[in-house]
This record gives C-alpha cells, sequence and structure tokens, in this order.
C-alpha cells in the first residue's frame, strides 16, 4: 500500500509539474522577441506591416539595414535574418511571413554554400511553434511524420529542447526586450570594425561544404511558394573579401553556386551575384572572412536596395 | 506467474529485447550459447587434458565471433593500407552484434569457472542462456559471473515491495543521468568532436571536460538502470561504478570504473600472466599488456588502442615513480595535510583520464592529436555555435555537473537504500525532483548508450 501511495504521488505530481512547466514554455515562446522564435513571432506579427523581406544567415542579418532599404524604395522591409539559417528554416520562416503578411511585394534571400545541408541547420523543426492552429503541416519538416504538430502539448518534444526553454524564459523575463542598436531585424554591431584574421589552416586544404540535392528542392519549394503568392523573388550572394573567396578554400563552391544560379535561371528568379564585386576588393569593409563591417553593410545595403528598386519597378 | 515458467518467460524477454535490433544475429548468440553449454558440461566431466581441450575449445568459439563481427575488418583495413590499390583484400558488410563483448566475456567467465572448478556446470539449458541473455544487463554489462548470477535464476523470488522501490528509485536516478546529464553534455561534446577544427580551444576543452562527466553519466546511468531493472524483480547484479572521480589515483580508478570489466581482466588476465608475482619488468609488461587489450577490448579502433596503452602507461609510471611520490609528499608537507594532498590527487586523477578519454572519444588518431594539440596551444576565444548549445545549456550542464558531484554520494546513495518507511519525506522530495527533471530537462533525441556500441 505504501508502495502504491509512494507511485502514485511521485508520478501525478511530476505530471502536474510537467503541465505546468508546457503551459509556462508555451506563453513563453509566444512572447520572445530574441533569436528564432522572436523572428517567428514577428514573421507572425501582423500589426506591422511588411513589404520586404529580407531573409538568410547572419549574412543578411548584419548586413543588410532596412532603414536604408526602406530610404531607397519607399517600402516597409523587415530583415529576418538568424545566425546560420538552413534553406529549410529559410522556407518555413518566409512561409509564415508571407502567411502573415500577403501584402509583401518582394523577397530577398541571401544563399550561403552551406546551407543546402538539412543536418546542419540549427534550428529545430517547427513542431513546437507555438503558432496559429491551420498553419499546422505547412512547414517542411526533416520528419514529415511531425507535421501534425503545431503547438506545445504535454508530452510534446519541445519539452526538452533547451532552445525552446531558452526562448520561453527569455519570453517570460523579458517579453518584449530592446537590443541596442536593434532596427526591425537590424543589429548593427559597432564591434565589427577590425578585421578579424582567419587562422592560417583555412586555406591549407580546401574541403567540401555539406550539400544535399534535398536542400536544392526546398529553395525550388521557395521559388515555387513565391511564385503562387505572386511575390518577386531575388537570390543574391553577398560579397566575400577577394582574398578569402570561398573558392579558395571551398572545393565544391563554384559547383554549388551553380546549380543555384541553374535553378534560378530555369524559373526565371532574379539571382544577383555580389560576392566578387567592387566591395569585395576592398579589405576594410569587412569584419571576417564571411561579413561585413558597418561601412561595408551600408555600402552593400545600398547597392541591394537600388537592385530591389528596379525588380520592384520592373514587375510593376 | 507460476515460478517454473518464471525463467520461460525471462528468457522470452530478453530474446525479444535482443531481437529488436538486428534479429538474426540471435542465431549467433544461441550459437555460442549452445557451445559454451556443452562445453561447461564436458569441462567438468573429464579431466586433464581433455579438460584443458574442451576449455579451449569454448574459448576459441567466443573469441572466434569477436574477431570475425569485431576485428576483422579493423585488421583488414589496417593490412589494406600497407598494400597498393587493386590488391585490396575485401572487407564484410556486416554490422556488429550488440553488446558482443559483454555477452561473449560473460560466457567466457563461466566456462572458466567450471574449468577452474569454483562454479558446477549448468545442467538446465534455459537458466544458462537465461544467465548470457538476461535482457537488464545483455547489451553493456555489468559483466557478471557465474557464482553470482546462475543460483539466482534457481532461487524463488517472491515480491518484496522494498526492493521494489529502491529498484524504481535506482531506474529513474540512472535515467536522470543518462538522459538529463549524458545526452544534454552530447549535443555540445558531438557537436565540437564531429568537427574539432572549426573549433577554438575553449570549445575543444569544454567538451573534453563534458565528455568526460558524459561517459560517466552515460555508462553508470545504463548500469543504475540495469541494476534497478533486475533489483525490482529480485534479482541482485554487481555494482559496476563506485564514484571514480572520487579516485586518488589511476590504480584506485580502475578499481571503481567498470569494476566488472576491471575485475575481468583481472581474475582471467593479468592474474594468469602473473600478475606482480614476477619479475618488475614483466610486471610493468602485465599491467601495460591488459590495459592495452582493455582498450582494444572496446572497439576496433586505434584511438581506443591509444587509450588502453595510454592507462598502462599512466599505471606503469605509477608504480616506477611511487618512491618520488611519496618523498616529494613527506618533504613538501603535503602528508601533514591529508585533505589537501587527497584533492590534489582527484584533480590530478581527473585530469589524467579526461586527457585520455580525448583519445576514446575522438573519432579517428588524427583528430585526437589535434585536439590535444590545440588545447595546448591555447588559441582560446569565445563560445562559439550557441544556436546549439545555448548559454543557458552552457549553465544548466554546469549546475547538473555540480549537483551530481555533490549530491551522488553524499544523498543520493543513501536515498535510494533507504526503505520505505524512512526518510519518507526526503524519499518523496527525491522521486518527484528526479522524474520531473527527466520529464522537464530530459534530452530525448534518441541517442544510444555509448557502451552498446561495445
Amino acid at each position: 500500500m505504501a508502495l502504491i501511495r509512494y507511485l502514485s504521488i511521485v508520478i501525478l505530481s511530476s505530471l502536474i509539474i510537467m503541465a505546468v512547466s508546457s503551459k509556462l514554455v508555451n506563453i513563453g515562446v509566444r512572447r520572445s522577441s530574441v533569436d528564432f522564435f522572436g523572428k517567428m513571432n514577428a514573421a507572425g506579427n501582423r500589426s506591422v506591416k511588411v513589404d520586404i523581406i529580407l531573409a538568410g544567415s547572419s549574412r543578411v542579418l548584419v548586413q543588410v539595414d532596412p532603414k536604408i532599404i526602406d530610404s531607397i524604395t519607399g517600402l516597409q522591409s523587415y530583415n529576418y535574418g538568424l545566425n546560420l539559417i538552413g534553406i529549410k528554416s529559410s522556407y518555413n520562416l518566409i512561409n509564415y511571413a508571407l502567411y502573415a503578411h500577403p501584402d509583401t511585394k518582394l523577397i530577398l534571400l541571401n544563399i550561403d554554400y552551406n546551407m543546402f545541408d538539412m543536418e546542419k541547420d540549427p534550428y529545430k523543426d517547427p513542431f513546437f511553434y507555438a503558432y496559429e492552429k491551420d498553419f499546422s503541416g505547412k512547414f517542411v519538416m526533416a520528419d514529415p511524420k511531425l507535421n501534425f504538430f503545431h503547438r506545445l502539448h504535454i508530452f510534446d518534444i519541445s519539452m526538452y529542447d533547451d532552445m525552446v526553454k531558452y526562448a520561453a524564459i527569455a519570453g517570460l523575463i523579458s517579453p518584449h526586450k530592446i537590443l541596442p542598436g536593434v532596427y526591425k531585424g537590424y543589429f548593427p554591431d559597432s564591434s565589427l570594425n577590425s578585421f578579424v584574421v582567419p587562422p592560417s589552416s583555412l586555406m591549407a586544404h580546401k574541403t567540401d561544404a555539406s550539400f544535399t540535392d534535398t536542400g536544392m528542392d526546398i529553395l525550388r519549394q521557395i521559388v515555387t511558394l513565391c511564385k503562387q503568392k505572386g511575390k518577386t523573388l531575388i537570390l543574391v550572394i553577398a560579397p566575400y573579401p577577394k582574398k578569402y573567396s570561398p573558392e579558395k578554400y571551398i572545393a565544391n563552391y563554384s559547383a554549388i553556386i551553380n546549380k543555384v544560379k541553374m535553378a534560378a535561371d530555369s524559373s526565371k528568379v532574379a539571382f544577383f551575384d555580389y560576392s566578387d564585386n567592387f566591395i569585395s576588393q576592398d579589405s576594410t569593409c569587412f569584419y571576417d572572412i564571411l561579413h561585413l563591417n558597418i561601412k561595408g553593410a551600408e555600402m552593400y545595403t545600398r547597392l541591394v536596395g537600388n537592385d530591389i528598386k528596379r525588380s520592384i519597378d520592373t514587375a510593376r | 506467474m507460476p515460478y517454473k515458467f518464471r525463467w520461460f518467460h525471462l528468457l522470452a524477454a530478453s530474446c525479444f529485447f535482443y531481437m529488436f535490433f538486428v534479429p538474426v544475429y540471435i542465431l549467433i548468440l544461441a550459437g555460442t550459447i549452445i557451445i559454451d553449454y556443452i562445453a561447461g558440461i564436458y569441462i567438468e566431466r573429464s579431466s586433464g587434458k581433455k579438460r584443458k581441450l574442451y576449455l579451449i575449445l569454448s574459448l576459441i568459439t567466443n573469441i572466434g565471433i569477436l574477431a570475425v563481427f569485431k576485428y576483422y575488418n579493423f585488421f583488414i583495413g589496417n593490412i589494406n593500407g600497407l598494400f597498393p590499390p587493386g590488391s585490396m583484400l575485401p572487407y564484410l558488410k556486416i554490422l556488429l552484434p550488440i553488446g558482443l563483448s559483454f555477452h561473449t566475456f560473460q560466457a567466457m567467465s563461466y566456462t572458466i569457472e567450471v574449468y577452474r572448478g569454483n562454479q558446477r556446470s549448468e545442467r538446465h539449458f534455459g537458466i544458462y542462456a537465461l544467465y548470457v541473455m538476461f535482457y537488464p544487463q545483455l547489451v553493456a554489462g555489468p559483466i557478471e559471473r557465474p557464482q553470482n548470477m546462475l543460483h539466482q535464476f534457481h532461487e524463488k523470488h517472491s515480491f518484496d515491495a522494498d526492493e521494489f522501490y529502491k529498484g524504481f528509485k535506482m531506474i529513474l536516478w540512472g535515467m536522470f543521468k543518462k538522459v538529463v546529464i549524458a545526452d544534454r553534455l552530447a549535443i555540445l561534446v558531438n557537436n565540437v568532436y564531429d568537427s574539432p577544427k572549426t573549433h577554438n580551444s575553449t570549445m575543444l576543452f569544454i567538451a573534453s571536460v563534458f565528455f568526460a562527466v558524459q561517459i560517466y553519466c552515460d555508462f553508470s546511468g545504463y548500469s543504475g538502470i540495469a541494476l534497478g531493472t533486475a533489483r525490482v524483480m529480485g534479482f541482485k547484479l554487481m555494482k559496476n561504478f563506485d564514484e571514480p572521480y572520487e579516485s586518488r589515483s589511476i590504480s584506485e580508478f580502475w578499481k571503481r570504473w567498470h569494476i566488472s570489466l576491471s575485475t575481468w581482466f583481472r581474475d582471467y588476465l593479468y592474474i594468469p600472466l602473473g600478475g606482480n608475482r614476477v619479475s618488475v619488468p614483466r610486471w610493468y609488461f602485465n599491467l601495460f599488456i591488459v590495459f592495452l587489450i582493455s582498450g582494444f577490448w572496446h572497439g576496433a579502433n586505434w584511438t581506443f588502442i591509444l587509450w588502453g596503452a595510454l592507462h598502462g602507461f599512466y599505471l606503469v609510471f605509477a608504480v616506477l615513480f611511487d618512491r618520488q611520490k611519496k618523498y616529494f609528499i613527506r618533504v613538501s608537507g603535503l602528508s601533514k595535510l591529508p585533505r589537501l594532498n587527497a584533492i590534489l590527487g582527484v584533480m590530478t586523477t581527473f585530469a589524467l583520464t579526461t586527457f585520455a578519454w580525448i583519445f576514446f572519444r575522438a573519432n579517428s588518431a588524427g583528430d585526437a592529436f589535434y585536439v590535444i594539440r590545440e588545447i595546448f596551444s591555447r588559441h582560446w576565444g569565445g563560445l562559439q555555435n550557441e544556436n546549439i548549445f545555448s548559454k543557458f545549456s552552457l549553465l544548466l550542464s554546469a549546475a547538473l555537473i555540480f549537483f551530481l558531484f555533490f549530491s551522488e554520494n553524499k544523498f543520493v546513495d543513501i536515498l535510494i537504500e533507504s526503505n520505505l518507511r524512512e526518510k519518507r519525506n526526503a524519499n518523496y522530495i527525491f522521486g518527484i525532483v528526479v522524474l520531473s527533471a527527466i520529464l522537464v530537462l530530459g534530452v530525448f533525441q534518441k541517442l544510444a548508450f555509448i557502451y552498446y556500441q561495445f
């Protein structure tokens, strides 16, 4: 009898703690304003007008300034850049942003040579998105069986994911955290002004970037999605410093970019390769081998802004 | 269930458990069980050279299976490396049967003990099969001895609420160590060790220390679940871990880490080689070779061999310089400060074992040397890959590691062994906290136990 009482109390109490935690995580994630969940919450925020979606990795986050884009185009842009984002999460983010902002005119997606590896995408499958119920099944998942999830429930795997818990705690403690320098998702870091020299081993041996055909299929799905919704899509490659061009250390870089270019050409999607333009010749524009500093970011944003304006004008 | 059918029920459950991975491999296991069962009976019945012959036949069968499934491709790979491409020997396209090294060693201990006269041969085939296949310890030990286990399968067990309750607590604590601590640390460790060249010294150092804790929590967690599962059913398995990171020397570490394996090697290899009752150089050789083989037992890879060799070297070095160490302790005044001496001993042992774990975890010997070189070149920097392993995870991991080492031998072991009537409130709190932590903080990413691969 004592054993049954012990087991019952322990199990029931733990389930109650789990249910309360689950509820708190749900609330916290919905209120998070930082990182992946912050961007998803921003994407779903209908009170903000978004004409131009700027998507991609940190090579969008820290080097495309929406203020400059807005001043050139006269439209409202939002920087949805996320560190290390892969093609799968890019699709999900664009899909969700288009769902919440049906009047969007243009999507700019930065292409990175390492974004086509499905395994490396740091943002987990979106079955823990605490968003609209009727958006269930519209995300690309590594495991299609999990497609039915759309919000947190007790026993969801989301309970166990550190990234979710971190976002939930951030959302509960400071729901609308204002990061210094943040303007509509753009994060200009004033510390990014001196060039960080890469290790000498970088250029010693060329290595292959991970690439999967599934990743390319998802890029085609992004193209299809934009076409179906009648939106203009622009694919870009942000500048790399000439001295440290990825071609020098990534063996399959050209092959990957050619595939992207072919996919863009066959779908008649604009593809602007800025990787080797005049900014890349100027080493004082870079923070490191992948990122521009503030000076470079401003130059690059003006360049992109003008191309966006031309694309919108053409579409009209 | 009636007592006379219980062995069958347990055996069927064990077969189901084993067949869950690669069903056809049960035939290999069945083959070795039949051979060892017959060998045991014949060893007992015969004498002189025949007795030895039956033992050798049994050992050759067991080691032969181990050699084919575990070591063949390793040797072929190394031989092929010596010859030009085109004259390559073919590889076997086979998967390693799960827990092969564990149940092979357990089966070998049976025939050796029967040969030595320490154990009567088991006449009940089902019970002998259960001894090899008992599912709680089938895939990752503890590697049991026939004297401890076989009689338990013959005994009549009746339900004991206290034992059930203690077993339940052992399972809970084992699960906590596995899914809350080990699998959380594995996120960072796997990320760093899968591409060490993209990480700075800080990350390599943190990952190496985390791996030392991960492997302890992973393996001791499994052992705890195995012991607890057996205990719930009324069986007592041997203890496999005894707070190994509190050891003050490497030799003490091996008395506390994977006890069932280290005593296996002691009883069936080190002592038959002569142990320490031989000339000094031979003693050093015995120590070194036992650890070298122990490394090879873990896996057919140079990383495991180097790991074993390093531990062998540690032990030989400790014996060689034992006098100097004692002299240093005396003249430095550490002998008058036993607590400080003990702390220094624990820290040194932890540092040495952590250093050796680098070889154990690295994907190749080249990676291991790279990690060591980078750590010692001190290219420190900030945290990397924060999306994968956030600062929150790092803080949580540090807190959990602190909780583990602070609580395990001081509270948890005492609580687990207490009865339902004793420490009532503490036991309720333990159950609720640990189960809630598993449910809320656990990392459920289908990460297999590290020792399953052996």
